[in-house]
């Protein structure tokens, strides 16, 4: 496997549905270690793209390559053991408990019957987002943000401990979106933590511009489902470019502690 | 757990009851014969056959159709996501249902060959057939480039059900006031078809049934997250929808066939489990199993004794017994969420 | 717990015990009874209405320890067990009444009973359900020879061949051959009755002309069916026009009303098991049907009527 450089590669993706151009002659390779993070107005595709790279969409042109092997040649199994998907929301109608649905994340390792290795993982995963306080408690009766942790831990747990010879690959579809701030700290952290121990690749949807300035090694912007910039914030958090992608004004500054970009908003009408 | 010493007394006790007055301990006895415990001189011969050829068998039957059809509910309620789905939801009863009907108003149509080879077995034949064929072309409509959708097949399983309660309606036009009556009981289930051969034909398939469905628990637990999820756990969906909708039309079929249609028991079943242990299906299929066999014996125990020396058909039992156990555990379940 | 209530409560517990005692005791007799009962004297289940009516003119209505649903006359056999309906017995619910005999026409059901009933040793007796005399006839005597009173068989063959005879002549004797339709209606849409049925061969036996033919068993009435059939006198049961609601209701189905039979109100009903049971009744009830769907004056009584009894 020439797994160093292209750990999830997509070359010229073209995505239509209903005669509508959802993604338009994309490119993307996330590298190992590399945190990405996809960003831009709602509608531009975001979720579109993440779901071809995952699989659940079949581009209508172009292809994925995982570990430079195209997607369709991989079994669901193998795939499942180096990469794991959160998605935007999860529709549950049974009362499982938190702890549960975090097993549920080794199910590719274990098919059910976990062993001690699996329980500890378990646990680590929890912990790590701050779900093992009511890890006994029913899932249905959280609130969104617990819910979206608890989810988060089980895809953590999924790729916890890949072999060491790959770099386990996460995708993750507004992750935080309902998070409370202390939690969006939380979970990022994790996912950087994550990253740095394990060498895994993320790419992440993300809304707040400041959070994924801070977090992401790059950003990879997207407008009408085509890719407008791709690189560090250091080099794509320009005023003109918010003013172009998402149609606001927005003042660039510089935090005193990284001397990192962020923006600020503009709401006064002038 | 003290489900299991529950269910042994429950068969223990639709043993030893039954329009026949046998002493329990002559049930002992006898059953101690037919193991070769017992000397034979010292049961009685009536008795004996009373126990051993209609007792024994129905007593078998009913654990077999109950924990079928609990199976059944609980997978069809994995697959389709959603506590409330039955296990006549692909059309497997309905479809049962119009050549049960077919036969009972026609049977003068069939070849007096097929109707002489075929003696009883031609309505559990043609129900078993004709159930397979509706969830099959459920199946078929729902599926496209190898993909089955559940939700087309939801409504796929609405409009078979809808065309066959069509064809049974013109058959019950056209049918005597005795057919019509047949057809009645047919619909309400019935036991009294239990002889060995008939427990050895659904206890084989319901088993096999049972023994498929212990494997599909795991994949089912990640199916609750979604389709898409369950895929990116490592699921090979497709396959598994293949192997849940093979699993609950053999159970289903074989049961609707030889026994008519017993309702209740493959919702509330899976149902109250899943109150009592929560949804993890490892545990949901084989106790649902457990407590469908259990409910189903208990029912058909009242069924034909209450009336004695005539019986009730199942189908009112099961509905009486099960609902109000069934609403108990609503009630206890809603306190605890508004409390909780 | 004061010393009053512990003696009262042992008290209690003796006569507890005793009283368990004579509840086992009893049972044991009551087992015994039975078993000696058993052996001795027949005890018959009648699965059918006509052959439980044979069985009362038979006198031999003492051997009999439970009928079916359809065992509606006399008045007598709605006193004894019912085991269900016909089609649908209880092999162990029958098994429990110990008979030694099952007297049983061809619609008892379901076969897996009867198999389990064969199968514990019980004599099974099995007649056609043919609509006819002859069947009768037979039936009489496998009935008659079953519960061991041939002679009286006999007599009651004699008897009603000579009933049947003197109905027979009395028929022939008559210039008109009504056109007679049977309507059915004991529960949802109404239906009349082809070839094959046992109104059909009532009409014949009464020596009128069924008014539809040409196909086998039962059909939906239909309007245009009926105008077409044209029926001098509509037929009905004493139960069919309970259900339907009177009459009136009858001759409001689409298309009766334009009949013969419908602008005359010529409707007549006979009980059911009477008129359509084949039973041992059958002279009396070809007599009643022939002279009463030739009387102008036919028309249903607004009473319930019930109908006659034979002599047994």
């Amino acid at each position: 496997m020439n797994t160093d450089t292209q750990i999830l590669s997509a070359q010229n993706i073209n995505v239509i549905r209903n005669s509508q151009q959802l993604i338009d002659n994309v490119s993307l390779d996330i590298a190992r270690g590399e945190r990405v993070a996809l960003i831009g107005p709602n509608g531009a595709g975001k979720s579109t793209l993440l779901k071809t790279l995952t699989g659940e969409i079949a581009p209508n042109h172009g292809n994925v390559t995982l570990f430079g092997k195209p997607l369709s040649q991989w079994r669901d199994r193998d795939a499942a053991r180096v990469r794991a998907v959160l998605p935007q929301a999860t529709m549950l109608n049974f009362a499982f408990t938190v702890r549960e649905i975090v097993e549920l994340g080794r199910f590719p390792h274990c098919a059910g019957a976990l062993t001690r290795h699996d329980r500890i993982i378990v646990a680590e995963a929890m912990s790590a987002v701050e779900v093992t306080a009511f890890a006994e408690r029913d899932v249905l009766s959280l609130s969104g943000g617990e819910r979206a942790r608890v989810h988060a831990a089980r895809v953590l747990a999924q790729v916890w401990d890949a072999p060491h010879d790959v770099s386990p690959v996460l995708l993750l579809d507004e992750p935080t979106a309902s998070l409370d701030l202390r939690h969006q700290r939380v979970l990022l952290q994790a996912v950087s933590e994550f990253v740095k121990r394990r060498g895994a690749s993320v790419l992440a949807v993300l809304h707040d511009i400041n959070l994924t300035a801070q977090w992401a090694d790059r950003i990879v912007w997207l407008q009408r489902g085509r890719i407008v910039a791709n690189g560090s914030a250091e080099q794509t958090l320009a005023r003109e470019r918010i003013r172009d992608v998402y149609e606001v004004d927005a003042e660039i500054a510089r935090y005193r502690k990284s001397q990192a970009p962020y923006a600020m908003i503009d709401l006064v009408n002038e | 757990m003290t489900a299991g010493p529950i269910a042994v007394a429950v068969a223990v006790f639709a043993l030893a009851v039954g329009a026949f007055p046998i002493a329990p301990s002559q049930v002992l006895s006898i059953l101690g014969a037919g193991i070769g415990l017992v000397a034979p001189e010292a049961i009685d011969a009536q008795q004996a056959a009373v126990l051993w050829s209609i007792r024994v068998p129905r007593v078998l039957l009913g654990a077999a159709v109950g924990a079928g059809l609990a199976v059944a509910g609980a997978l069809m309620q994995g697959l389709f996501r959603n506590p409330i789905a039955d296990p006549g939801l692909i059309g497997v009863t309905s479809g049962a249902a119009l050549a049960a009907a077919f036969v009972i108003v026609l049977g003068a149509v069939f070849p007096g060959k097929l109707v002489r080879e075929l003696g009883n077995y031609l309505l559990p034949f043609a129900a078993f057939f004709g159930g397979a064929l509706a969830a099959l072309i459920v199946k078929h409509v729902a599926t496209r480039d190898g993909v089955t959708s559940v939700f087309t097949m939801l409504l796929a399983g609405i409009a078979i059900s809808a065309l066959a309660s069509a064809g049974i309606g013109l058959l019950a036009y056209i049918a005597t006031d005795t057919q019509l009556r047949l057809l009645t009981f047919w619909t309400l289930g019935s036991l009294g078809s239990a002889n060995w051969s008939v427990v050895a034909i659904v206890g084989f398939t319901i088993s096999i049934a049972l023994i498929l469905s212990v494997r599909l628990a795991a994949p089912l637990n990640a199916l609750a997250l979604g389709e898409f999820e369950a895929k990116h756990l490592g699921v090979d969906v497709q396959r598994m929808k293949n192997i849940v909708l093979l699993v609950a039309l053999a159970a289903v079929g074989v049961s609707v066939a030889f026994c008519g249609m017993i309702g209740f028991i493959g919702l509330v079943a899976p149902h109250c489990v899943r109150l009592l242990c929560g949804p993890d299906h490892r545990m949901l299929l084989p106790a649902s199993a457990l407590l469908g066999g259990t409910l189903l014996v208990a029912a058909d125990l009242v069924a034909r004794t209450v009336v004695a020396p005539a019986e009730l058909p199942i189908g009112i039992l099961t509905a009486l017994l099960g609902v109000p156990f069934f609403v108990v555990l609503l009630r206890r379940q809603h306190g605890q969420t508004t409390s909780g | 717990m004061n010393l009053r209530d512990s003696y009262d409560d042992r008290f209690r517990g003796v006569r507890k015990g005793r009283r368990m005692r004579f509840a086992f005791g009893a049972l044991i007799f009551g087992l015994a009874l039975l078993g000696v009962a058993s052996a001795q004297a027949p005890r018959v289940v009648s699965v059918g209405g006509s052959l439980t009516e044979i069985v009362y003119a038979l006198g031999a209505e003492k051997q009999l320890v439970a009928v079916d649903t359809t065992s509606l006359y006399p008045d007598a056999a709605l006193k004894l067990p019912k085991v269900g309906y016909a089609r649908q017995l209880s092999a162990e619910g029958v098994l429990a009444l110990r008979p030694t005999l099952i007297l049983a026409t061809s619609e008892a059901g379901p076969p897996n009973a009867l198999e389990q009933l064969r199968a514990t040793g019980v004599k099974i007796e099995s007649t056609s359900a043919e609509h006819s005399f002859d069947e009768l006839r037979n039936k009489v005597k496998v009935v008659a020879a079953a519960v061991g009173m041939p002679d009286a068989g006999r007599a009651l063959e004699t008897k009603l061949v000579a009933d049947i005879a003197e109905a027979s002549r009395w028929i022939a004797a008559q210039p008109s051959r009504p056109r007679v339709l049977f309507i059915l209606s004991h529960s949802g849409a109404a239906q009349v009755s082809g070839d094959g049925t046992a109104a059909d061969a009532m009409i014949k036996l009464a020596g009128g002309v069924n008014a539809v033919s040409g196909f086998k068993g039962y059909k939906p009435l239909t309007a245009e069916a009926a105008i077409g059939a044209n029926p001098d006198v509509i037929l009905t049961t004493t139960q069919g026009v309970a259900a339907i609601g009177g009459i009136d209701k009858l001759l409001s189905q689409p298309g009766l009303g334009l009949t013969a039979a419908g602008k005359a109100r010529r409707v007549l009903d006979m009980e059911a098991l009477y008129l359509l049971g084949f039973g041992p009744r059958l002279p009396q009830a070809v007599r009643e049907l022939a002279k009463r769907m030739r009387d102008p004056q036919t028309a249903v009584a607004t009473t319930a009527r019930t109908s006659p009894s034979p002599a047994p």
